[in-house]
């Protein structure tokens, strides 16, 4: 229903009857109310200042005041109402009424939905005092805000969070040695040993967390194919913590308790480095690989699945004597058959793991690639707001890396949590 | 209240009950805009339908004219703006009460509320208003013979008051939409 129309339809009504009756008196009546429209319409010349200023930084789902200050510059009074527009958050209408030359400041609780840096988008509308007319007005002052995961959703985010056990996954998906029913010992728990495994009677007489271990269908051997590359050690190589290093050694005191053979192949960009066999302890092995140190910053965002580009094909040609990448090399050097862990970033060289992959997958070999994600390596005491502004995206864009590749190759994302806590935690 | 006590005192003057069924739309307003202006509609229309064919010459047909326009004005601004029991509220309502005494004191109490009322809610905007009454009634004085039919008094007056709507024109609004129970 539109006000302006139902006095200007009446006074159409009433002039029309004026003339049917000949009624100067109907007529003025007439008249009446086609001025009182006029007046008004005429007068309605409105000008209004709206300034918001928002908060710079908010928690998701939480409520935010935002200050805004409306001032009504025009000659008449009227209402203004503040609607935000933006999908991103929600928030109440407002309302003022305000007399012509007043100034208000009006408090707008905002509770944003989105995560990230999102933008506002709000509109003030100035209505008459007679409900007839209105006009539409920007909303100045701030437009953006900086919103962070709450607490509570991160809490709940963790709680829903299915905790990988690295290392038991990394078996498990590679199936290697499956057990059988025969009991073979009574050891003491290690990460990545399943929990329905504990004996609680041996562990409440010995008061250490006690497991069962039974017998293995076979024992074979396992092919890990690690990247030494500089730009994979700079992920993992953080103060004084090589959680390479420590996710080599824990890889290979595991599957030699458990009795398997490993064997090493390690490889960079163009070619295979080094080939370790018969590992007997992880500190042998970890001296013949030799990793040093590499300096400066890892590379957080993911590089796109696609194929090399010709300059590229011509550079690793020219680095490493054929177009193939270390890693491709690498699994050429597999058995047919095998089991075979690949440690390496996933956003590093998604295609060419891929291709490994593939490869090793077609000479009936077991693939599994242990992929420490380097955002989550990153060290928590020295961030601050801005790092996390760079680092979400960069999660993010892994995240969704990975939900691509899990099709093609089997992925365990492995963080610090993932490794001995007690060790990282001295360390 | 204005708007009210005008429409009441019109009736009183100009001795037709009708004017009283103001009451209806002036107590709707308690409850909202939207059905007092429906009420409001529906009241213009008998009000009009109601008035005799005087012509403006005449005592009887000029105060016809004008009380009833001017309580119409002044009901219809009540009713879109909002009832207010303020102190000039009462002096004007005081004012138009001492003038229904006599028929042409009331005729310019309502006139003069009528300009009041425009001055204080549409600021300058009163000096077309009181442009076009000067115009008006100078016009009306200068054909005064030529003017002696009822009907041709309409008619003329009609072409002057869509001179109005002319003027409004100028100015470009959004009329505003609302819902027809929607709540204030």
């Amino acid at each position: 229903m539109r006000r302006a129309e139902v006095i200007l339809s009446l006074a159409a009504v009433v002039m029309a009857a004026a003339y049917l009756l000949g009624s100067p008196a109907a007529a003025l009546v007439g008249i009446a109310l086609v001025s009182h429209y006029s007046l008004a319409r005429v007068s309605f010349r409105p000008r209004l200042r709206v300034e918001r200023k928002l908060p710079e930084r908010a928690m998701e789902r939480e409520p935010v005041k935002a200050r805004i200050l409306v001032e009504n510059l025009s000659e008449i009074r009227g209402l203004v109402r503040i609607r935000e527009t933006s999908r991103e958050v929600f928030s109440r209408e407002l309302k003022a009424f305000l007399r012509p030359g007043e100034r208000r400041y009006l408090e707008q609780t905002i509770v944003p939905l989105a995560r990230g840096r999102i933008k506002l988008m709000a509109e003030a509308v100035f209505e008459d005092g007679f409900g007839l007319f209105m006009r539409r007005f920007p909303v100045g002052g701030d437009s953006e805000m900086i919103v962070f995961p709450s607490q509570k959703s991160m809490r709940e985010a963790m709680r829903e969070r299915y905790q990988v056990e690295a290392l038991a996954e990394a078996e498990k998906a590679l199936g290697v040695g499956a057990e059988t029913l025969d009991f073979q010992e009574l050891r003491e728990f290690l990460p990545g040993d399943d929990i329905t495994r504990i004996d609680w009677k041996a562990t409440s007489r010995l008061q250490k967390l006690i497991v069962r271990v039974f017998k293995r269908e076979t024992m074979a051997d396992i092919y890990l194919l690690v990247n030494v590359d500089p730009p994979f050690r700079r992920e993992l190589r953080r103060g004084k913590t090589d959680y390479l290093v420590l996710i080599m050694a824990q890889l290979i005191a595991y599957f030699r308790r458990f009795g398997h053979g490993v064997k090493i192949i390690a490889y960079d960009e163009g070619r295979v480095v080094n080939v370790v066999t018969n590992v007997r302890d992880p500190l042998t092995a970890l001296e013949k690989l030799g990793l040093g140190r590499e300096k400066g910053l890892p590379p957080l965002r993911p590089s796109w699945i696609s194929r090399t580009s010709p300059l590229g094909r011509l550079v690793a040609r020219f680095r490493g004597g054929s177009e193939a990448h270390g890693i491709v090399k690498a699994a050429m050097k597999v058995p047919a058959g095998s089991y075979v862990l690949i440690v390496d970033d996933l956003g590093l060289h998604p295609g060419e793991i891929i291709k490994a992959s593939r490869l090793l997958q077609r000479k009936g070999s077991k693939v599994a690639l242990l992929y420490p994600n380097p955002v989550l390596f990153v060290d928590r005491g020295d961030l601050r707001p801005e790092d996390i502004e760079t680092l979400y995206p960069a999660y993010r864009e892994r995240k969704e890396l990975m939900k691509k590749v899990m099709g093609r190759v089997r992925v365990i994302e492995v963080g610090p949590k993932d490794l001995l806590p007690m060790v990282v935690r001295k360390l | 209240m204005i708007g009210l006590v005008a429409s009441l005192l019109a009736g009183i003057v100009l001795k037709k009950w009708i004017f009283g069924l103001a009451v209806i739309p002036y107590l709707l307003r308690l409850r909202g805009r939207n059905p007092s202006l429906i009420a409001f509609y529906l009241y213009v229309l008998v009000v009009v339908l109601s008035l005799p064919s005087h012509s403006i010459y005449t005592h009887r047909g000029f105060v016809l004219a004008v009380v009833s326009s001017t309580s119409v004005f002044l009901l219809l601004d009540e009713i879109l703006g909002g009832i207010r029991w303020d102190r000039t509220e009462l002096v004007m309502t005081a004012v138009l009460l001492v003038s229904a005494l006599h028929d042409y004191l009331l005729v310019f109490a309502l006139i003069g509320a009528a300009v009041y009322v425009t001055h204080l809610h549409f600021g300058r905007a009163v000096y077309r208003l009181v442009g076009w009454l000067s115009l008006s009634l100078g016009l009306l004085y200068l054909l005064r013979d030529r003017l002696k039919d009822p009907g041709a008094q309409t008619l003329f007056l009609l072409g002057l008051g869509l001179v109005f709507l002319l003027l409004a024109e100028r100015n470009d609004v959004d009329f505003l939409e609302v819902g027809l129970f929607e709540e204030e």
